[in-house]
Parts: C-alpha cells; sequence; structure tokens
C-alpha cells in the first residue's frame, strides 16, 4: 500500500461515517470515532502493518500545526466575549484544569501503572491538537492521549447533558463551560445544539484552554522561574509563577525544582 | 488572457486559501524556532496561534486573508485525528492489561469533572449576578 491509497481510504473511511452520522446526528456515530474503527479493521482483516500506517499518513498528522495556528481566528473572533467575562473563565478553567489533572493522577496512582500513561490520560480534557502536540513534545504517548481526549469528548456529546440535568446544572453558561472544559470540541459542539448560550461559552472555553498550557516543563512539571532576567520569565510572570508551581509539583506527585539562568538550560 | 467570471472566481478563491495556509504555515515556522532558540515549554503551534493573534490585533494580518483558510483547516481537523486514533490501536498491550482500569477510570473522571465544573460555574455566575454584575446575554456580546 502506498501513501496514494492509506490517504484516500482514510479520507473515504472519515467522510463515509461523517455522511451516517450527519444523516442520523446520533452522538455515538462519531464520524472520528468510526473513521478510526473503519481504518483498524481493515488494517487488521487486511494484515498490514500499522507502522506502514503510520508513516504513509504522516503528512495528514503534520496539518495539525498549521490547524493549531488557524485557531487564532476564532479566537479573535469571541475576544469580546472572552474579555467579558475573562475573570469567570479564568476561575473555572484553572480550577478546571487543576480538578482533571489531579482525579486522574490521583486515581491511577494507586495502580502500578507506567507513569507516561497518567501523564498521558491527564492531559484528556485539553483541546485535541493541543493535547497531542503536548504529548509529543514531552516524549509521552501521544496516541494514549488521543484516546483519552476522544473519549472525553465523545462521553460529553452522548452523556453530558444529561449528566449535568440531572446533577442539578440548570445554568446556560455553567453547561456550557462544563461541556467545553471536559469535553472540548466535540462537547462543544453538543452545546451549540443545546443553544446559543450553551454553545458561546462552550466555545470561550476552548480557546482559553490553550493559554494555560505555558506553565509547565517538559516534563509538564511545574516551572519555578527563579532567576527573572530569563526569557521564560516574560511568559511566566503573570500567572503568579510560585503560586502555580507548588500546586503542579503536587499534582504530578513530583518534587523537581528546576533553576533557569541566563542563556541556561534546566537544571535539576 | 481572459477568463471566464466562474473561472475567476475559483482562482481567487484558491489564491486566498493559499495565502491563508501560507500565514499559517509562516507563523508556525516562526513560532517553532521562537520555541526552539528561547527554550519555551509552550508548544511551537501554540506559539504560532499567539503570533498570528497579535498580528490579527495590530492589523498586521488582515482578518479576510485568513478566514478562509481557517475555516478550511477546522473543517478537516477531525480527520488529521484519525492516523493517530487508529496509531494507539497499535499498542494492544496497554488495552489488553489495563483497560480494565483505565475505561472505568476516564468514565469516572469525566463525569467528575462535568459535575465539579457545572456547579463552580453556576455558583460563580449566580453570585456574581446577586452582587448586581451580572453577566449580559450572550446574543448582544456575539452581536
Amino acid at each position: 500500500m502506498n501513501l496514494v491509497l492509506w490517504s484516500f481510504l482514510t479520507i473515504a473511511c472519515f467522510f463515509s461515517a461523517r455522511w451516517i452520522f450527519l444523516r442520523t446526528r446520533q452522538p455515538l456515530l462519531h464520524p472520528v470515532l468510526w473513521g478510526t474503527a473503519g481504518m483498524v479493521a481493515f488494517i487488521e482483516l487486511t494484515g498490514h502493518s500499522y507502522q506502514s500506517y503510520k508513516a504513509e499518513t504522516d503528512w495528514v498528522v503534520s496539518l495539525l500545526g498549521p490547524a493549531v495556528v488557524a485557531l487564532a481566528v476564532p479566537v479573535y473572533r469571541l475576544r469580546q466575549l472572552i474579555f467579558r467575562h475573562l475573570g469567570l473563565l479564568l476561575v473555572v478553567i484553572i480550577t478546571a484544569v487543576f480538578f482533571s489533572t489531579l482525579s486522574v493522577s490521583l486515581l491511577l496512582c494507586a495502580f502500578p501503572l507506567d507513569r507516561a500513561v497518567i501523564k498521558a490520560l491527564s492531559l484528556k480534557s485539553i483541546t485535541a491538537p493541543v493535547a497531542f502536540e503536548i504529548s509529543r513534545e514531552t516524549g509521552g504517548l501521544p496516541a494514549l492521549t488521543a484516546i483519552g481526549v476522544m473519549f472525553a469528548g465523545i462521553m460529553g456529546a452522548i452523556l453530558g447533558p444529561w449528566a449535568l440535568r440531572r446533577t442539578g446544572i440548570r445554568d446556560p453558561q455553567a453547561v456550557g463551560l462544563a461541556l467545553g472544559c471536559t469535553s472540548h470540541g466535540v462537547g462543544t459542539a453538543r452545546a451549540l445544539e443545546l443553544g446559543e448560550t450553551e454553545g458561546a461559552f462552550a466555545r470561550a472555553s476552548r480557546p482559553s484552554r490553550i493559554m494555560r498550557l505555558s506553565l509547565v516543563d517538559n516534563d509538564r512539571v511545574a516551572v519555578r522561574v527563579q532567576n527573572h532576567g530569563h526569557v521564560a520569565h516574560r511568559s511566566f510572570g503573570r500567572f503568579k509563577d510560585e503560586r502555580a508551581a507548588a500546586v503542579l509539583q503536587f499534582l504530578d506527585c513530583l518534587v523537581k525544582i528546576f533553576h533557569f539562568k541566563s542563556h541556561g538550560g534546566a537544571i535539576r | 488572457m481572459q477568463l471566464y467570471p466562474p473561472a475567476r472566481k475559483v482562482l481567487a478563491k484558491t489564491g486566498e486559501l493559499l495565502g491563508g495556509l501560507m500565514i499559517f504555515w509562516v507563523c508556525l515556522a516562526v513560532g517553532t524556532f521562537l520555541k526552539s532558540v528561547l527554550w519555551l515549554m509552550v508548544p511551537g503551534n501554540v506559539l504560532g496561534l499567539f503570533l498570528l493573534l497579535g498580528l490579527i490585533s495590530v492589523g498586521a494580518v488582515k482578518l479576510r486573508y485568513v478566514e478562509l483558510a481557517s475555516k478550511w483547516l477546522l473543517f478537516f481537523m477531525p480527520l488529521l485525528f484519525v492516523p493517530i486514533y487508529v496509531s494507539a490501536a497499535e499498542d494492544k498491550t496497554i488495552w489488553a492489561k489495563w483497560g480494565w482500569l483505565l475505561v472505568p477510570a476516564l468514565v469516572l473522571t469525566v463525569t467528575a469533572m462535568w459535575v465539579f465544573v457545572g456547579h463552580l460555574a453556576q455558583r460563580l455566575n449566580r453570585r456574581s449576578q446577586e452582587t448586581g454584575h451580572a453577566l449580559s446575554s450572550v446574543t448582544e456580546t456575539s452581536k
């Protein structure tokens, strides 16, 4: 199988699933889920290797970089909403991030799992292209991160509104934020179906969730900037780095202190 | 050379799309370069996003230059994940050994997060409304 055939099969599989999804509007028939299932079934049935599939479809994945940059357009369009509700969005998003990481870490720390697995899954509530990029850059397990992200998204589309209603959350802005923070793009799409307010707040929670990712280092451990002359200070200064570092270090179950010096690297 | 109006329109749209994609690629390249040179921990694509956001805000890049390309790329974005998800199926040992734990853990943590974030946002919103800083309707803001 060559590049053209693998690419064609992937695109055909995805758009067939999308066609069915658009006609049925059933969250369980999400095109990403069934597009993936179709390709996995094809590879397993025909006995091809995943390695060759990965190599031939690498160009598709490489489009994720510009796709993340393209998110600047919807972020720019939502700037008024973001600035008007900045306080509410920041409090909810930062708390949600801590809660997401803490819940996965505490739950899975009790089992003899590889740390990379825990780290990969703790990124589950981050918008998919950014989560994937962080996982890839930090030497994690991008594929497992992708599964966690997909799981959180599809679960949000299927059960999210029902679970929120059952637990007494009826405020449309709260529903939108909960779905956007937890289930990112797929949750946002579901929130848009519920109403304009839900959809707008779900969308507003997505770009903002990109902004806070700069708080951790390559091991996803918090960064403590001691020498404020370092270039990194400019990006961390506004976050009150000492407080954020303490919480993130606790969440990571590790005590690592990185000292940044001018023109120097990280020293453990 | 004389072109029929539909052909001219197609060419203009194609140019707009390619121009937008080029701008994204340049921002991505600059973001990746800045990341490597300044030793930043932010992914290169996120730096590129902020760079483009800044350029649009100051008017250096007009929104209409990148609108079509953004729409196009974001439309295809879910497709870009299919190869990644397919790769996840390769590592069967993790799923065979830990699937019984990972799936319930994901269900539990995602549900807990909905409830927690939903209640937090609801309470904060109610409080801000009570103190007279009620959030105006989203319809107004989105206009």
